[in-house]
Order: C-alpha cells, then sequence, then structure tokens
C-alpha cells in the first residue's frame, strides 16, 4: 500500500533529498494541483489574494482557473471570455448582473454544461423561456436555480424550466405573472424538488399547489407565503411524507378549519410559520398537536396569545422556539407557557403588547434552557424582569431588547454579570449607562452590540468593551452622542476583528477614530453619518487599511471632499455601496469613483459642487450601478435619452424632492419619535 | 472506525509471542529518505494515515522497518514534534486555546519554502489535520501581498510576457465571492 501513496509526489522530488530546503528553486512546481488547491481554499476572505496569486506566473494563472469553483461576475458582458477561463464552475451567481439577456443565459449552458449545478438571477432582468431552456436542456446537473424577482416571466418559461429533470431548489418568490398552468408543468417535470417558494407568486391558487403536493414527493421546504390558497389544497400538501419545513405566511384564505387536515397527517414537520394568517385562532392550532415533530412555529402578527391558545400547544413536545412577535399577550398566556413540559430555546415576545413583569416571571419560572429571548418593545417591564431573565437563563446567547423603556439602568448591571455566554445583545434606546456597559464588558463571546440611542454611555463604558470583547464583529453606536475618539480607538484596538461600526451622528468623533479604525482590516461596514469633524484624511486611513470595504455612508460629513474619494477610488476595490449626501464631493470626486468596478448603489442628495454634466459624466462611467438616489431637479436637467440607456443597463433612478434639513438635536428628536408612538 | 483488520491485528500484538503486555508504549520505526532511522510511540504513528495502512492492511508487524523514502529527517522531525503535541493535548479541555499557542510558535520561525516542504510531506504521510494546518499557514503569507511579493517569497519566476501580463490583468473586472445580501 505504500507504494501507490508514493506515486501521489511528482518525479522531481526525489532530487529534494540532495538540495538543501533554502535554495531558490521553485518551490511550487514540486507540489501537485491538488496540494496548491487546498491552499487556495484557504485563501477566500479576500478577492484580491486570488487575483495576485493568479498573476505571478502563468501555471498558477491556469491553476487558479481551474481550482474555481464560484464566480460572481459583474458585467454579463465579460461572460464569454470568463467562461472560457473558468471551465470547472459549478455556481454562477449573477446578482452583480441587472442585465442578462437570453444569449447570456444561453452562452452559460453551452459553456458550463454539466459543470453547472447552481444559478442565481435573483437580482436580474430580460431574460425570458429561451434562455431558461436552454440552461434547462444543456446543464444536466443544475439543481438549484433562483429566479425569485422575475416579474416579467410566464407561464411558457415555467414550462421551459420543466425539463431541468434534477432540480432540486427553486426559488420563484414575486413571479406574479406565473400561475397554476405553469407550476403544473414544474411539478410533472422537476419530480425531484425538495425546496420551492412561491411565495407572493399571486397567480398561483389551490390548484398548482395541489399539483405540486401531488407530483413532487421528495419536498422538504415549501413556501406558499400570500397566496389565494384555502383548505382545499392543504389536505395533499399534509400528506406529503418528508415536508419538514412549511411557511403559509400572510394567507387569509387559510382558517381553523383548514388545519384541521393536519390531523391525519404531516408526520415529518418540524417547522410551520402561519404569521399573519389573522383567521387562525387556538381551534386550529389545536389540531397541531397530533404532529408531535413540530419543534419551531412562527406566529407573529396573529391572533391574540391567550390562555386558550398556549394550552392549545401544550403537547408539542418537541417544541423548542416560538415567535409571537406583534401578538397581544395576556397574563393567563404568558403563565400557560410557562407551564408547558417542553422547555424553549428561542423565544420571541417582540412587539407584543401585554408583556408585564409578573407575566414574564411566570413564564421564565418553567423556562431555564433559553439560549436566545426577544423582548424589543416590551415597554411595561421593569427591574425586576431582567433580574429574573438574568438569574434564571444563565445560558442566554441572545438578548434583544430594544426600547424597554421602564428598565432603569441600574437593571443593565446584572447582564453582564450573570449571563457571560452571551453572544448578541440590542440595547438599542435604553438606558444603560457606564457601569452596564462594564459588566457587559465582561461577556467575552460578544460578537455583536447594539447601543444604538443609548444616551447615558461614554468613553468609559464603551472603553472597557473594548478590552473585554475581543470577538467583537459589530458595533452600533448610533446617535450615541456621548462617544469621542479615545472610545472608539480602545475598541479599534481590542477588537481586530471588527466588521461593521456605526458611529453615525456622533459629533465629537475626528479623523484620529478613522486612523485606529483602519487597523481592522476586515471592516466591511462604515457608516460615520454626520460626524461634521471627520474629513479626507481620515477617510484615506480607512480606505488604505481596510481593503475589504463594501458599504460606506458619510452622509452629511460635510467636511469630506473629492480628496476623500481619490484613495477610496485607488484602493476600495470592493466598495458596493455609498452614500455621499451633504458632503463636499463635486463632479471630480464622483467621476474618480468610476474607478471602482462593483460600485452599485449610490446616493448623492444635495451635492452643492454637483453639476448637471459631472452627473451624467459619471453615470455614464460606472458601469455597474444598479441604483441610485438623487434630486428630482436633475430629471430636467439631465437629457431623458441618457436616463434611458441607463435604465436600460439595469440601473434604477429614485428620485428625492427633500429640502436641506438641518440637524435636531438628540433629546429633540427622541422626543420627536416617543410622541410618533401611539 | 477499526477495520477488522485492524482489530486483528491489535488483538495478535496485545497477545504476542513474548509476552509484550498491554503497558508498555508500541513502537514503530521508520527509516527516511536520507537513511535516519526514527523511533515512533504507536500513537502518533497512527495519526499517519500511511503509515496505519502500511502496518494493518497487511498485518505487518512491528518489528519492520517502513521506508519513507519521500521523507527527510529534519522534515520529519517537525512532523513528530506537531502529531505527538496534537495527541496530548487532543483530550484536553483547553484544547483549542492550547494548540492556536502551539501552532503560532511552531510556525513562527519558519520560511515559506520550509512550509511548501512539509506540506508536501503532510500530504504524503496523510495526515488531514496537519496539512490543513500548513496550507493555512503558507494562504497567511500570501494573503494581502502583491505579485512581486508572492513571486519572491516562493521563488517564482515571472513567464507572462508584457502584453500577457496586462491583458490577464484587466481581464474581466474581478469578480467576488461570498455576496452579503443583506447589505441592500
Amino acid at each position: 500500500m505504500a507504494t501507490t501513496t508514493e506515486l501521489k509526489l511528482s518525479p522531481p522530488l526525489q532530487s529534494i533529498k540532495t538540495q538543501k530546503p533554502i535554495s531558490n528553486t521553485n518551490f511550487f512546481h514540486f507540489l501537485s494541483d491538488e496540494l496548491i488547491f487546498i491552499i487556495l481554499d484557504f485563501l477566500n476572505s479576500n478577492p484580491t489574494d486570488r487575483k495576485s496569486f493568479s498573476l505571478v506566473c502563468k501555471s498558477f494563472y491556469s491553476i487558479e482557473s481551474k481550482h474555481r469553483r464560484t464566480l460572481t461576475p459583474l458585467r454579463s458582458d465579460h461572460l464569454p471570455s470568463i467562461l472560457t477561463r473558468y471551465t470547472s464552475l459549478t455556481r454562477l451567481d449573477l446578482t452583480l448582473c441587472p442585465r442578462v439577456t437570453d444569449s447570456s443565459l444561453i452562452t452559460i449552458s453551452n459553456a458550463c454544461k454539466s459543470n453547472l449545478q447552481s444559478i442565481d438571477l435573483s437580482r436580474s432582468k430580460y431574460f425570458s423561456g429561451a434562455g431558461l431552456q436552454s440552461l434547462a436542456v444543456n446543464c444536466k446537473n443544475m439543481v438549484e436555480i433562483d429566479l425569485s424577482n422575475a416579474t416579467e416571466l410566464k407561464d411558457s418559461a415555467a414550462a421551459a424550466l420543466a425539463e431541468a429533470k434534477n432540480l432540486e431548489r427553486l426559488w420563484l418568490g414575486r413571479c406574479k405573472q406565473i400561475t397554476d398552468m405553469g407550476v403544473g408543468c414544474i411539478a410533472v417535470g422537476c419530480r425531484k424538488l425538495k425546496l420551492i417558494s412561491l411565495k407572493w407568486c399571486l397567480g398561483v391558487d389551490d390548484l398548482g399547489v395541489e399539483l405540486l403536493a401531488l407530483k413532487c414527493k421528495d419536498l422538504r421546504s415549501l413556501d406558499l407565503s400570500y397566496l389565494p390558497i384555502t383548505d382545499k389544497c392543504l389536505p395533499s400538501i399534509f400528506e406529503l411524507p418528508y415536508l419538514e419545513d412549511l411557511v403559509l405566511e400572510g394567507c387569509f384564505g387559510i382558517d381553523d378549519d383548514s388545519l384541521a387536515a393536519f390531523k391525519h397527517g404531516c408526520k415529518s414537520l418540524k417547522k410551520l410559520d402561519i404569521s399573519s394568517c389573522q383567521n387562525i385562532s387556538h381551534n386550529g392550532l389545536a389540531s397541531l398537536t397530533s404532529g408531535g415533530v413540530l419543534e419551531q412555529l412562527v406566529l407573529s402578527h396573529g391572533s391574540p396569545v391567550t390562555l386558550a391558545l398556549a394550552d392549545s400547544l401544550k403537547r408539542l413536545t418537541m417544541l423548542h422556539s416560538i415567535k409571537l412577535d406583534g401578538c397581544s399577550i395576556t397574563y393567563a398566556g404568558l403563565q400557560a407557557i410557562g407551564s408547558w413540559c417542553m422547555s424553549l430555546r428561542d423565544l420571541s415576545l417582540s412587539k407584543c403588547p401585554g408583556v408585564t413583569d409578573d407575566g414574564l416571571s411566570s413564564l421564565l419560572t418553567k423556562h431555564k434552557d433559553l439560549r436566545k429571548l426577544d423582548i424589543t418593545c416590551c415597554r411595561k417591564i421593569t427591574y425586576a424582569s431582567i433580574d429574573h431573565i438574568t438569574v434564571s437563563c444563565t445560558a442566554l446567547t441572545s438578548l434583544r431588547m430594544e426600547s424597554c423603556t421602564l428598565v432603569p439602568r441600574e437593571a443593565f448591571v446584572l447582564i453582564g454579570q450573570r449571563c457571560g455566554l452571551l453572544e448578541e445583545i440590542d440595547i438599542t434606546d435604553n438606558e444603560i449607562d457606564d457601569e452596564g456597559l462594564k459588566s457587559i464588558s465582561r461577556c467575552s463571546e460578544l460578537t455583536s452590540l447594539k447601543l444604538g440611542i443609548c444616551l447615558n454611555i461614554t468613553d468609559e463604558g464603551v472603553s472597557q468593551v473594548g478590552m473585554g470583547c475581543s470577538k467583537l464583529v459589530e458595533l452600533d453606536l448610533y446617535r450615541c452622542t456621548g462617544i469621542t475618539d479615545s472610545g472608539i480607538s480602545a475598541v479599534a484596538r481590542g477588537c481586530p476583528g471588527l466588521e461593521m461600526i456605526n458611529i453615525a451622528y456622533c459629533k465629537d468623533i475626528t479623523d484620529s477614530s478613522l486612523i485606529s479604525l483602519s487597523k481592522c482590516s476586515s471592516l466591511n461596514t462604515v457608516e460615520s453619518r454626520g460626524c461634521p469633524l471627520i474629513t479626507s484624511l481620515g477617510l484615506a486611513a480607512i480606505a488604505v487599511g481596510c481593503k475589504q470595504l463594501v458599504k460606506l455612508d458619510i452622509k452629511k460629513c460635510i467636511n469630506i471632499d473629492d480628496a476623500g474619494m481619490i484613495p477610496l477610488a485607488h484602493f476600495s476595490q470592493n466598495l458596493r455601496q455609498i452614500n455621499l449626501s451633504y458632503t463636499s464631493v463635486t463632479d471630480v470626486g464622483l467621476l474618480s469613483l468610476a474607478s471602482i468596478s462593483c460600485l452599485q448603489s449610490l446616493t448623492i442628495l444635495h451635492l452643492k459642487g454637483l453639476t448637471a454634466s459631472g452627473l451624467a459624466a459619471a453615470l455614464l462611467a460606472c458601469g455597474g450601478l444598479t441604483k441610485v438616489k438623487l434630486q428630482a431637479t436633475f430629471k430636467s436637467l439631465v437629457p431623458q435619452a441618457l436616463f434611458e440607456h441607463f435604465e436600460a443597463r439595469g440601473c434604477l433612478f429614485q428620485w428625492r424632492d427633500k429640502f436641506f434639513r438641518a440637524e435636531l438635536d438628540p433629546q429633540c428628536w427622541k422626543l420627536q419619535l416617543e410622541d410618533a408612538i401611539p | 472506525m477499526s477495520t477488522p483488520a485492524e482489530n486483528e491485528a491489535s488483538i495478535k500484538q496485545e497477545s504476542g509471542p513474548s509476552g509484550t503486555v498491554q503497558d508498555k508504549p508500541k513502537k514503530i520505526v521508520v527509516r527516511t529518505g536520507d537513511g535516519e532511522v526514527f523511533e515512533l510511540k504507536e500513537e502518533v504513528a497512527m495519526e499517519m494515515e500511511t503509515i496505519k495502512t502500511f502496518f494493518m492492511e497487511d498485518n505487518i508487524s512491528y518489528e519492520t522497518v517502513m521506508p519513507l523514502t519521500n521523507v527527510d529527517s529534519w522534515e520529519l522531525v517537525k512532523v513528530i514534534e506537531y502529531c505527538s503535541k496534537y495527541v496530548e493535548l487532543k483530550n484536553k479541555e483547553n484544547f483549542h486555546k492550547e494548540l492556536k499557542a502551539f501552532q503560532d510558535e511552531f510556525v513562527k520561525s519558519m520560511s515559506p519554502k520550509t512550509l511548501l516542504s512539509l506540506s508536501n510531506v503532510a500530504n504524503y504521510l496523510e495526515i488531514k489535520y496537519f496539512l490543513d494546518f500548513i496550507c493555512q499557514a503558507i494562504a497567511d503569507h500570501i494573503k494581502s501581498k502583491d505579485v512581486e511579493y508572492v513571486r519572491e517569497l516562493f521563488g517564482v519566476e515571472n513567464d507572462f510576457t508584457e502584453e500577457e501580463y496586462e491583458m490577464a490583468k484587466t481581464e474581466a473586472p474581478w469578480a467576488h465571492e461570498n455576496l452579503d445580501k443583506d447589505l441592500y
């Protein structure tokens, strides 16, 4: 057996024995392609690394070409050359190409043939059944295709798709022109379907769904949200032998009687979503209990959670996750949930009117194994609830409590003291102060921390977070006006893996913060709206240090000008979304951004230095734009023909008529918001 | 996951003729390409699929010296060092933490060329976790470096002509992977 393994190495290696390893020979020639593939597998985080690798020499170039399995092209017109170079592609993600025609699809199908397994067309338009047919016929191993948002596709396109015999996963969300006929064709042709989403396909009702259920017996996952279906199709759905995941969000035609069919079937269902089904009450839910294996239930925006409803669910012994967002809840309901025999892992009471301290504590007596708890906007709970939660549920990994306005600052200290395993905390719009934040900094596993509109915290607390939470990936300090450079620097130093930061309207932030943040090389999202002290100097530091930058919002940073755009244009080759409204950028700066080839979304309201001709030039040069938000005044200043050209290229324009608004101070803004809530 | 052959082999050894007792650690002897002979502890040697297969598949007695012609002695020393530490830490509580600390020390002074040789050896001896570790270390060397640096690092020459290079560079505006769709 030793002999076959020796054959793995190519002959030249024998000579390595006699050579010292430190000489200047080409070592990569001694490595098999297989080994280099493994090295390339580890080189996945930044696309420019692979680019550098491929440009080293011809053999590296060809190895990289053979290695690549998934590709996300930036322009559909480059497809022919890309496909000649990359011959082993299994997955093609075309979400950056707003315009994909039938001829592009035909090119793809002829180039990739049986290698292609998965294709994503959810952001593309201009193709039809002809292109889909070519894919279905030539790409025999295609198992997955995302056609969400293809609003122009008709039944004939569905019929063409039906020739993809090996299709397992199909998304048709929002394909509103597809009717029962089209779905019927797919049902008959794609017998191996395991997942199908027909969300918002308003042309499909009972007939189409029934056909699917009858023909595609392998279905595991079915999304029928917002379809006008009634109880006619449910019996056949419930008879699917392997169905695990069923989404019936917003299906107004379904009521309590419809669910009765559940009793005779559906032994495999693990996840059920009946949110926004106003016609289902506890009577309907009682039918579910004969299922037995249900693990996750979504009842958001549905009937009030009363004692009757909670009782109807108590025999679902496998249930570990329940979402009750927006449902009104009674004390009796909460108490009943607290007397279930099964122990929940995941509970959401987000925006549920009626959640009180007493109700919550009676619930928590039972559910001590909670990992995720969402009590967003539960405005009646106080210190007592936080005390109970932290004492009972020490294994919590996620706590969301945005806007729990009655919770006093002292309560937040308990969170860090008792729930050390927390990974995600959302305390947006709460009274937390530095003491609370210092306590939270003990949660060393923390990856996401949202402190937006927390007006009582200062650098003191935030610095502690920087020191204690080294795994932090996401930090939201939106409108935390007490934060200055020293807090941000501490975070930048202590959290090297930071990917997302929001310091919008933290008025005292200067370039010094940005320079510190530039050391976080994984940063991909920077939101620093309304920071008037930031200049192009700080922006340049970010551009140079954070090469993975994808989203940048510098709205109302009035001191950022064209000088900041140049380094962005040069270094931020991954930038896809930028908001420059109210800055001092002019035509020149905007035009320089054209060298960022993947720039897709541009928001440029109130740029005083922008002229009609500058705008036109920039739009023409940025070939990949799909969304531009700008002033309505430009509509008439730029030739209509030009706009038509951009739209044909796949770019959408959003016009705004906003007047320049002076910034409100945080307290005033906050009072306004509270007034708006009933 | 032991095969019937392996089971048989271990039974044979446990009731060996000289009454070799279970408590004495078994040794496996190998000879490297440059003629050095090494004695490996059985548990460490069995981490290497190649050695494991050699002895287990044909029930070869541990007395046989296995030839590892494609491995140099300095390479084997490093491999043994890593595998011994891995086996030692495997069942400990702080496995990941301590392994990480060890890994950082291990690669600290290694040149890319050393890493490349070791990757070959790891592949030949079929030690998956060691191979992944070494390849990750090589990838880390390449990360965020420009083309010239990578060339020099691995002693590779540029065989593109000017034209070919320019063409390859601007060929297709670079495509990206791992999109975060939620950004929109």
